[in-house]
């Protein structure tokens, strides 16, 4: 061959892989179901699909987004937040999500983008509707003012940035995508309940004269109960959010400790809130550790890794239970079929298993390195206290909800949010561990 | 066309020039600088940029020259061999290495004041650069750091005193970072578990980039923050401000909307 | 080629074609993504769903079900029997608070599947109403508060069930602190001090059991059952319940949960011929009782429906 033509193949090799590389054209990104829900709820594919047409219908895509006048949410501050990012002429960004949140909070605001399994914490997943740091009692929605203070601060000691330096517009733009993503996710999850409870109810007699169920069609298009239902659900989730606003906890003026303290009574404090720590009223060490080092009880997990846990535990227990079964000689023609279903059904969940990250334990905060991830001012660190940190094993000491009974005292809180400001602090790079020895003396 | 690859290579030596000269005109020159020592920093640069932008115009022209005047299309002389030169060896060895001698010892002076020897001040502030947040530690009015009256910010806003020597402790939560300071023409790398510092006195106040400067993953493009400077008595006042919203101990209950 | 193929190898070509086949086989391959799950939406249908919601237009809602109301109270009871060998329980592993939790170095015993070996009733199946247009003096909520109390680091009542309206008393009669944690519509996650008890009031109905648990103490469960009504039933240690005064001359529908069924927990699925009589499904089934009627079932459960 000669240098000339020899020289046209080499190019033409490399525009043929240029082209190969460049061909996955990419599709508009789309919702996904989530399908740990699905899958435990066994919704047959069809009805996944309906599903999905229907959380379509209420909530739009990623480049269109669609809300209903009932769930108040703002349609111009969504289109800002969706679609694909992109400047004007004037500056403005459009597709603020996209820009800023898809790599680790996914398209579909399920904490499983692209870069997420890389972080520990895991991202948030907004479609349970469940957040840990905000002002209200422990059930309760976060306000918006809470999702702005995340937005803004970040949280410390996680890899969630703050946003401070973009233009206010930008960050309401954002929250008001996080929430329309919590109420999309939180539909989600209804309809699914709804669809297992209530629909493929109708059965009839197979050839075999086994009872076969009819699976009703989930179209509330041509069904008026359905649209029906479906709007009271929808009511339901949006009437949580709306109620955040008076859910917040107010911390009573008497109790409040006074601005200028002197140091005897700061002191008095720091003892009364050292008394609590470590009693058996508020129990904070039995989890925290002897030295707040966080060493305590790390066997929980908190609500996001938890149902993927039992999601995990669950497939495994079918794998065994099928390997035993085939082990087993003699099963007979009932025993067979049983097994040749499970082993659809395994196939299903273990498609979803595989695609899971890897679950964590809730380590509880190591109080003493100074970083307090909802906020480090007093009030933040008395929220903690008072309604605990949803989603979370950390539990309230202050009452469930507005008028009802908590365990502790307002001013017995904020004696340990002296104590816990008080801890001396421990360099990560030289971790202390409480002895052995002195665990059984000190708790 | 004759000796077409000279001539398109002459456009290299006139382009580089000229990108130089034009770009203050387009904004892609240095940024403002607001520092007490980056006039030095600055003059080094310059003085380094003229000295090898001469000697680059020289031995392009002269590349040129060459390619140009024996070009194969046009030049029919025959081929003369020579043996070499050892003076001419030696001249061009010796020269470089003499003047790249002097640029390094010029800017050790520089390099040292920015980089070995600290003030003799407490640090004013803590930086913690983490994935993919900087977060800023007040000592507060103890002026100790880790103890309980400690400022904690970390919404990504610096605030320092103007026309004072400032001196700040940076570290990094998790890998490697740099803190970098563009208008003050810093920049000090972090590696977890080593404590740096980083001194200067601003002359400006207002309000400028703090950006990183070691790829430290994938959102290290958007690790940014804004460092303000303020006179003194507006910083203590500042201090003050976020002092008492970190002793805050009350909620606003957003008005109800009607 | 002109050139032979040896000559091809020594020139070089071969490496050179090699290559640019490797670095083109190289990029397809990294541009795999990794599968996506679960269905997309179709526009269309959206679209379409979408104008039955804003405009209103489609077939309007049935209204009030017409359902025949019959008159009278009748009983259903009965037990639940295991068919199989009673499995052994494991002991929990007790990592905190041995002293109270572990006393004596024997920590509680599991309570996922339990067995009475004498009469072989099962225990902890729920069985409650899914539905009622008549709501019995007796199976609505009374002014009594119900007790929660939990033990040794054991919840004394496993499943728990309890009517809207009334209150909770979550006790804790250890000496050490628990926290209890309710999952679901009433969630609710406080520390009960030790020897104390924080009061609870849920407001939402569940449909199936939600999870109680401590976070002290992981290894405890319990399950918690509001419901709109009292007729609801709790299996004892022989297997045997009783739900008085549901009404007569009507379709009900019971749902059945237990929480090992099919190994995860849920609605009792059985595909015994007695439950296919019963035309059971999803755990549930239907029945008519005549007006003071006193119903018995002897349903059997065999130990693969409970994943044993």
């Amino acid at each position: 061959m000669n240098r000339i033509s020899r020289s046209k193949l080499q190019i033409s090799w490399i525009a043929l892989v240029a082209l190969v590389a460049g061909c996955d054209a990419a599709s508009p990104p789309a919702f996904r179901l989530n399908m740990v829900e699905a899958v435990s709820r066994e919704t047959s594919p069809e009805y996944q699909r309906e599903i999905a047409n229907v959380l379509g219908a209420l909530f739009g895509t990623p480049d269109e987004p669609f809300a209903l006048p009932v769930t108040g949410l703002d349609g111009a501050k969504l289109r800002m937040a969706a679609g694909p990012a992109w400047s004007d002429e004037k500056g403005t960004t459009v597709g603020l999500y996209r820009k800023h949140c898809v790599h680790c909070h996914g398209i579909t605001g399920d904490g499983r983008g692209p870069t997420a399994r890389f972080l520990n914490p895991y991202p948030r997943d907004y479609r349970l509707g469940v957040y840990k740091f905000k002002s209200t009692f422990n059930p309760a929605k976060p306000t918006d003012d809470d999702l702005h203070r995340v937005l803004v601060n970040g949280v410390p000691g996680t890899a969630m940035p703050s946003f401070a330096l973009l233009p206010g517009s930008e960050v309401e733009a954002l929250l008001e995508y996080v929430k329309y993503l919590s109420f999309r996710g939180q539909m989600e999850t209804q309809l699914i309940s709804y669809v297992y409870d209530e629909l493929g109810e109708e059965e009839e007699e197979d050839e075999n004269g086994n009872l076969v169920p009819i699976p009703a069609p989930f179209d509330p298009a041509s069904d008026g109960d359905q649209r029906e239902a479906v709007m009271d659900m929808l009511a339901d989730v949006v009437a949580e959010w709306e109620a955040a606003g008076e859910q917040i906890v107010v911390p009573t003026e008497a109790t409040i400790p006074a601005d200028e303290r002197s140091p005897e009574e700061i002191l008095t404090a720091i003892e009364a809130g050292r008394e609590l720590f470590y009693g058996k009223r508020a129990n904070c060490a039995t989890c925290h550790g002897p030295t707040a080092l966080g060493d305590g009880q790390q066997d929980d997990q908190d609500s996001w890794n938890k149902a993927h846990k039992v999601f995990l535990v669950e497939t495994a227990r079918q794998a065994e239970s099928i390997e035993t079964r085939e082990a087993q000689a003699g099963l007979d023609a009932a025993g067979q079929q049983l097994l040749s279903a499970d082993r659809a059904v395994f196939g299903v969940w273990r498609k979803v298993a595989d695609s899971l990250y890897k679950t964590r334990n809730a380590i509880p905060r190591n109080l003493r390195q100074g970083v307090y991830r909802g906020g480090r001012r007093r009030i933040d660190i008395f929220h903690r206290l008072y309604a605990g940190v949803a989603g979370t094993p950390m539990p309230a000491s202050g009452p469930a909800s507005p008028g009802a009974q908590g365990t502790l005292t307002e001013a017995e809180m904020w004696h340990i949010v002296d104590y816990v400001l008080s801890l001396p602090y421990e360099p990560p790079s030289q971790p202390l561990q409480a002895l052995p020895v002195n665990v059984g003396e000190v708790l | 066309m004759k000796r077409f690859w000279s001539l398109l290579f002459l456009l290299v030596p006139i382009g580089g020039v000229a990108t130089f000269v034009a770009a203050p005109y387009f904004q892609i020159w240095l940024p403002e600088d607001v520092s007490e020592h980056g006039r030095t920093i600055d003059d080094l640069f310059k003085f380094i940029l003229y000295l090898t932008g001469i000697v680059f115009i020289i031995t392009e022209s002269a590349l040129f020259y060459f390619s140009w005047r024996y070009d194969a299309t046009t030049n029919a002389d025959p081929v003369k061999y020579s043996h070499g030169s050892h003076a001419l060896e030696l001249v061009w060895t010796i020269l470089p290495a003499v003047t790249l001698l002097f640029i390094a010892v010029f800017q050790m002076e520089a390099w040292a004041r920015a980089k070995m020897k600290p003030p003799n001040i407490a640090p004013l502030v803590e930086v913690t650069g983490r994935q993919f947040n900087w977060d800023f530690r007040y000592p507060g009015p103890d002026n100790k750091l880790y103890t309980a009256d400690d400022i904690v910010r970390t919404d990504g806003k610096l605030y320092l005193p103007v026309n004072e020597e400032v001196l700040m402790k940076i570290t990094s939560a998790d890998v490697l970072h740099s803190f970098f300071l563009p208008n003050l023409r810093l920049k000090q790398d972090v590696i977890p578990g080593m404590d740096q510092s980083m001194w200067f006195k601003a002359k400006k106040t207002g309000g400028y980039d703090i950006v990183c400067a070691e790829l430290c993953g994938w959102g290290h493009y958007k690790m940014k923050g804004r460092v303000y400077f303020l006179p003194r008595d507006k910083f203590d006042e500042k201090l003050k401000e976020m002092r008492q919203e970190q002793d805050t101990m009350r909620v606003e209950v957003p008005e109800e909307e009607e | 080629m002109t050139t032979s193929p040896f000559k091809w190898i020594a020139q070089g070509v071969a490496w050179r074609f090699g290559s640019f086949v490797a670095l083109g086989l190289s990029l397809v391959a990294g541009c795999q993504r990794g599968e996506e799950l679960g269905p997309l939406a179709s526009s269309a249908d959206a679209r379409r769903i979408r104008e039955a919601f804003t405009s209103g237009s489609g077939e309007a809602s049935s209204g009030a079900e017409t359902v025949s109301t019959g008159t009278g109270w009748a009983t259903l009871k009965g037990q639940f029997l295991f068919d199989g060998t009673p499995p052994q329980m494991e002991p929990y592993g007790v990592n905190r608070d041995q002293a109270t939790c572990a006393a004596g170095g024997t920590a509680p015993l599991e309570e996922t599947v339990l067995v009475d070996p004498e009469t072989m009733g099962l225990a902890n199946v729920a069985i409650y109403l899914r539905r009622a247009n008549r709501v019995h003096e007796s199976a609505q909520a009374s002014d009594d508060t119900m007790i929660f109390d939990q033990k040794a680091c054991v919840f004394l009542s496993h499943v728990f069930p309890l009517t809207l309206g009334q209150t909770v008393d979550i006790k804790n009669s250890d000496p050490v602190g628990h926290n209890t944690k309710i999952s679901g519509k009433n969630g609710f996650n406080q520390i009960i001090p030790a020897g104390g008890s924080v009061q609870l009031k849920p407001q939402k109905e569940e449909a199936v059991p939600m999870p109680v648990d401590c976070s002290i103490h992981p290894w405890m469960r319990a399950y918690f059952l509001p419901r709109e009504n009292g007729y609801y039933a709790v299996t004892g240690k022989d297997g045997s319940f009783e739900i008085a005064n549901v009404p007569a001359g009507e379709e009900l529908e019971f749902q059945v949960w237990h929480e090992s069924a099919r190994g995860r927990g849920g609605p009792l699925a059985l595909g015994t011929p007695q439950a296919k009589e019963l035309k059971w499904k999803k755990g549930r089934f239907k029945i008519r009782l005549d007006e003071n009627e006193e119903k018995e079932l002897r349903i059997t459960v065999p130990a693969s429906a409970l994943g044993r």
